[in-house]
């Protein structure tokens, strides 16, 4: 088999207008500044995408970009990220997956992959070490990601593949890959909108070398210690993935009751992750090279199904007043072969059932009965009746019909499943997010609410730490490795390890300045530049995660993003939340002025010339 | 097995009273604040009713401690509760000593009759489970071994949640 | 070894012996009683056990009592009240429980509703929760199994919640046991195989669990002897009386035994795989107690290396090394389902018992929080249980 030593640096540019094909070469300065995935794949997005095209034209362009660490067997490093437009936020998207698409991608010797163009008819895209070979695909018309995966050849082979949502255009369509997905933003409908059911990477022809091999193999070894040492991932997500924040999150009163109007419920004790792996005999089901092993597939009814992750079961049961495990993890069933996002399907089947609630609209969905959920999700798939509207999402709804204080979503993308309101820096996260209601982007909920280590009810210290973990998130996502791995390689590097809880807690929450430099991230970066070869300082390389931010925020700009969007849902700002005993409303003006300036925004939010200079973005 | 005490000391009653009230102020603080980090004791409490009251009574008047779940937590209540819906009745001073100080364990009590279970035995198990993933929290292993049948493994910041039980946890009640 | 500190209690009075139910209007009216009723099911009806009752009453002079005869195999707390409605209406004043497991708990339900003179008899569940005597109760029991004539324990389905609630207290003893060799002769082979491995069950788990006491194992041995010798030959030939009084005898002196010292997890398991998947009892016993001993093997290798000289017979003991006598046992114990298999067709796993797959996870969550686990010398988490249940699939 050959090799390749550190990255292939080669990108392939796919016309689908032409049915041609370039490759581009990563140089080493780019590489440097943008990392990988998601970094490299908005520097190339950026380069190409003209401003104010229409997300489902073929001037809009996808980049599936798998990471510096994937292939190399590095823990946790099977994931690759999805870049472009999103037709349900009109700004940028991008997505983290850890499907079989990715490996099979780089193992074919390609760093990246670009789309651009429209293809004249339904089409599968076959890409090995040679380039791509276009097939027009008929037959696969609005079949079921489930059902077209069975159709192809997957031996030695990675698919992305749409679901009917996708071909329909409905704008919170998925991709799927293996059992996972790209989930938010419709990148689904925009694959559908080229033509593209399914691209399938032939890969396993090239060995990936770390360029410091020695030096890589005792990192890894580290890691791996780190993650088998860690309570989270090595005990509660490899136990009960995601799913183990459940009970935390009920706890807290920040899981999302009926359209985020209560965020506690005792039944929530039945879709706990622990209630899933004990009742359904969960065996793992994870992503390749994981560590954690969050993934689980369980028995319902005899059928072997993927267990939902923790915001499936948050947005397509308790959100909706179900607290039903068969029923859930049949809906996620459903999305998955239709290929719709749970978190934004969640999210407008609440909004519906409160709408209709609310004289607002006719609705023949309502909290606490599964009763016509299936109908209701097939329509908005197939774009059907009510299902039309309903699949552009809430933000579209709540414009059209009214119901926009209860309409739970940020620049258009319907929120995951944490109630800010018993989480602020979490609120912060939401309302600066570049892609929109994104939980990810910093997850401070994991500070404020698992870890006890910052108040979650107060203002301070917040921007500080959503700047810092949005940019470390940033340079995770270009590895890229799962995100999840930071709760090993932070938590468990010596010095957040053996500083006692109390006095770690008084700094962080009152000397953030302090902590923040503190924080070890150096596992990350000593990773990258042991596959890379390439050496890079913390601070450079801390600051190749605040250019990826702030770029996908300048990309944002052109579209119109500014301070009047990041903002939080009407409920999050003006309803007291129910469920706990702290009734404050989120300070959300105080820690967006502070934000701004720390990322260097002026005050209409939008990244300031010098920040831009500075960061070599312009 | 047990020791028994069996001089009997003029104050003996009132010094085993302060100690069994002590020990009660330190388990129902211990309690409530590791069900708010320890992951195990966590999903049992989830599985309880909100509302739910549980009380430990040391017949025939007391000491007694009390716990309810308030906002899906546990949460200490004193000598407060007149009402449980599981109530543990230790049968006398002696047995209360025993079980508290601690000579007995949970199981090894329930055995030898020192008490009585009032409510729905499976919530009493449920505590019972609790209290066995505490244990190790507030005491060393040559301690534990003696309490319960075997030692819970513990893998993850034993140490430090032990510390932070006693420095923080307890005196201050959260 | 002698525990630092036990308890124990059985005043019931045993009547055992060929046609010892003639004795029972004697004892009647030595306790004082007149206008007993009879709490019973239909196959005892049929068996002809009832007329038997009614004959002996009449030749002692008495009048007929009152007989309730339509307790289901699942007896409820509705159950419960309608007898109870019955007993008030016509004034009784004791009660005879004629059956098996549930005919026996029904009666000890509906004497706690009288005596108490409550409508609710939930109210009383739990352990200790009866402050006073209750009407004088007699148990005959037909299936040599439950030991429920010797214990204090009533186990009694909440129809309204869908649980089975338990109810302890000492006033649940019955006051008088009668053992009579022609009540069981009936007995269909496979229900006496099945409850005569459930008081082999009692037998044993009273022996390895951490309440036993001196007491407990004289009866348990003496049980598990009786069983070793009869159990088979009983369930072979139903009509033979003196296998059937001895096991009869077995299953009494077993219901002493774990009364007082409690059983472990083959009675959590059963218990739940009852509650979940209507598993008789009996039989989930059978099921499971190898399982039960191979777990605690490690934890009680002295009491269960013991157990085989009462199990398997002085010579068996003698010629067993000292270091393999547990797991001797335990192969004695599934010979003995096997050879039951092969006579009567007693299921020996849960799949044979046709129990769903899909079931197991709910029986484990069942079993681990079933009160009998807390007895149990060795603990028991979810996962230890689902192994169990795997294995006994």
């Amino acid at each position: 088999m050959n090799t390749i030593i550190g990255t292939s640096n080669k990108i392939l540019e796919i016309d689908l207008t032409t049915n041609s094909y370039e490759i581009v070469n990563i140089g080493e300065e780019d590489r440097k500044l943008y990392l990988g995935a998601k970094g490299l794949g908005l520097k190339l997005l950026y380069e190409r995408l003209s401003p104010h095209i229409d997300p489902l034209s073929p001037e809009n362009i996808i980049i599936f970009m798998p990471g510096v660490m994937m292939g190399t067997g590095a823990p946790c490093s099977n994931r690759f990220h999805a870049i472009s437009k999103s037709p349900l936020t009109g700004i940028i998207t991008t997505s983290s997956c850890g499907g079989p698409f990715g490996f099979h991608l780089k193992t074919a010797g390609w760093d990246g992959l670009i789309i651009k163009g429209k293809a004249n008819e339904l089409s599968l895209i076959e890409i090995d070490e040679n380039g791509p070979r276009f097939q027009p695909v008929p037959s696969l018309s609005q079949k079921t990601t489930s059902l077209v995966q069975n159709e192809l050849d997957l031996k030695d082979g990675g698919e992305l593949v749409i679901g009917p949502a996708g071909e329909n255009l409905v704008p919170i369509a998925n991709i799927r890959s293996g059992d996972r997905y790209l989930g938010r933003g419709g990148l689904g409908a925009v694959l559908g909108s080229k033509n593209i059911k399914v691209i399938l990477a032939r890969g396993n022809k090239f060995k990936i070398i770390p360029r410091r091999e020695k030096k890589f193999k005792a990192l890894k070894k580290k890691g791996l210690k780190y993650i088998n040492r860690n309570e989270v991932t090595s005990y509660l997500y490899r136990n009960f993935g995601t799913r183990a924040n459940v009970i935390p999150n009920n706890m807290a009163g920040i899981l999302p009751i009926n359209n985020f109007q209560l965020g506690r419920d005792q039944r929530s004790y039945l879709v706990s992750g622990e209630e899933f792996r004990d009742m359904h005999l969960a065996k793992p089901h994870t992503c390749k090279s994981c560590a954690i092993l969050c993934g689980q597939k369980g028995t319902f009814s005899n059928k072997l199904l993927p267990i939902p992750e923790y915001e499936t079961i948050a947005l397509l049961g308790t959100n909706l007043g179900i607290f039903d495990r068969h029923k859930i993890a049949k809906f996620n069933e459903l999305a998955g072969d239709l290929g719709l996002d749970t978190i934004s399907l969640g999210g407008i089947l609440a909004w519906y059932m409160e709408a209709g609630e609310k004289n607002i609209i006719n609705s023949n969905i309502r909290f606490g009965s599964s009763e016509n959920i299936e109908e209701v999700i097939l329509d908005i798939a197939n774009a059907n009746k009510m299902g039309k509207d309903l699949g552009l999402g809430v933000k579209y709804l709540s414009k059209k019909y009214g119901g926009e204080e209860f309409a739970i979503h940020v620049k258009g993308l319907e929120v995951a499943g944490y109630d800010p309101r018993g989480s602020f820096g979490q609120g912060l996260n939401y309302a600066v997010a570049n892609r929109g209601g994104c939980h990810l982007s910093a997850f401070l909920v994991a500070l404020e609410v698992y870890f006890n280590l910052l108040n979650p009810f107060t203002h301070r210290a917040k921007a500080e730490y959503v700047r810092f973990f949005e940019s470390l998130t940033a340079t995770i996502n270009s590895l890229q490795v799962c995100q999840f791995t930071m709760f090993a390689y932070v938590l468990e590097s010596p010095i957040s390890k053996y500083t006692p809880d109390v006095s770690l807690k008084m700094t962080m929450q009152n000397l953030p300045k302090l902590a923040i430099p503190l924080i070890d991230f150096g596992l990350y970066r000593d990773l990258w530049s042991s596959v890379t070869g390439i050496d890079i300082s913390k601070k450079e390389f801390l600051k190749a995660g605040d250019r990826i931010h702030v770029l996908e925020r300048y990309l944002n700009c052109r579209e119109g993003i500014d301070s009047t969007q990041d903002t939080l849902p009407k409920r999050f700002l003006e309803e007291p939340l129910k469920s706990t005993d702290k009734q404050k409303s989120i300070p959300l003006k105080k820690m967006l002025k502070q934000y701004y300036k720390l990322r260097g925004y002026d005050e209409n939010g939008k990244p300031r010339e010098d920040t831009l200079k500075k960061l070599n973005i312009i | 097995m047990g020791r028994h005490a069996t001089i009997v000391l003029p104050g003996t009653m009132v010094l085993k009273k302060i100690t069994i009230k002590t020990i009660f102020f330190i388990l129902g603080r211990a309690l409530s604040s590791a069900s708010k980090f320890e992951p195990r004791i966590r999903k049992e409490v989830a599985s309880w009713e909100e509302g739910f009251k549980i009380k430990m009574f040391v017949l025939p008047s007391g000491p007694a401690l009390g716990w309810e779940k308030q906002h899906g937590k546990l949460q200490y209540l004193g000598s407060k509760l007149d009402h449980g819906d599981l109530i543990v009745n230790f049968k006398n001073l002696t047995s209360a000593f025993l079980l508290m100080t601690p000579q007995v364990g949970l199981a090894q009590g329930f055995a030898e009759h020192r008490v009585n279970v009032v409510g729905d035995l499976n919530k009493a198990i449920s505590l019972t489970r609790c209290i066995s993933i505490l244990l190790p929290y507030l005491y060393p292993d040559f301690i534990v071994k003696r309490l319960l049948k075997e030692i819970p493994q513990i893998k993850y910041n034993r140490l430090y949640r032990m510390l932070y039980l006693y420095l923080i946890g307890i005196p201050l009640g959260i | 070894m002698i525990p630092s500190y036990y308890e124990f209690y059985c005043p019931v009075k045993i009547i055992s012996g060929h046609k010892a139910l003639d004795n029972l209007p004697y004892e009647m009216e030595q306790m004082g009683v007149k206008r007993p009723i009879v709490i019973t099911d239909k196959g005892i009806v049929l068996a002809g056990i009832i007329d038997l009752v009614k004959e002996v009453f009449k030749e002692f002079n008495m009048e007929p009592p009152i007989i309730y005869d339509e307790v289901p195999p699942d007896s409820s707390n509705k159950v419960v009240n309608e007898i109870a409605k019955i007993f008030m209406k016509n004034q009784c004043d004791s009660i005879i429980a004629i059956g098996g497991g549930s005919s026996i708990d029904t009666a000890k339900g509906v004497n706690i509703v009288v005596s108490e003179g409550t409508n609710d008899l939930m109210q009383f569940a739990g352990a200790e929760m009866l402050k006073r005597p209750l009407k004088p109760l007699v148990v005959v029991p037909t299936t040599a199994g439950t030991g429920s004539e010797v214990t204090l324990v009533a186990v009694i389905y909440n129809e309204d919640k869908g649980i089975k609630m338990a109810f302890t207290s000492y006033y649940l003893l019955p006051r008088i046991a009668i053992l009579d060799p022609r009540i069981t002769l009936s007995l269909p082979p496979h229900i006496t195989a099945a409850t005569g491995m459930d008081a082999l069950t009692h037998a044993i788990e009273s022996f390895y669990c951490i309440q036993k006491n001196p007491l407990s194992d004289g009866y348990a041995i003496s049980a598990i002897r009786l069983i070793r010798e009869h159990l088979i030959e009983a369930v072979k030939n139903g009509k033979n009386k003196q296998a059937r009084l001895a096991m009869a005898n077995a299953a009494t002196m077993a219901g002493i035994a774990f009364s007082n010292s409690m059983v472990g997890m083959v009675h959590s398991l059963g218990h739940a795989a009852g509650g979940i998947a209507h598993v008789p009892h009996g039989l989930a016993m059978s099921i499971f107690l190898p399982f039960g001993m191979e777990y605690n093997l490690e934890a009680r290798r002295q009491e269960l290396s013991e157990i085989l000289l009462y199990l398997g017979g002085e010579e068996e003991y003698v010629n067993t090394p000292k270091d393999k006598r547990a797991e001797r046992a335990i192969e004695i114990v599934v010979k003995l389902k096997e050879e039951l298999y092969e006579i009567c067709k007693l299921p020996r796993t849960l799949r044979e018992a046709g129990v769903e797959e899909e079931k197991l996870p709910e029986i484990a969550k069942a079993a681990i929080d079933d009160p009998s686990i807390i007895f149990n010398p060795k603990e028991m988490g979810f996962d230890d249980a689902m192994k169990i249940l795997k294995k006994a699939y």
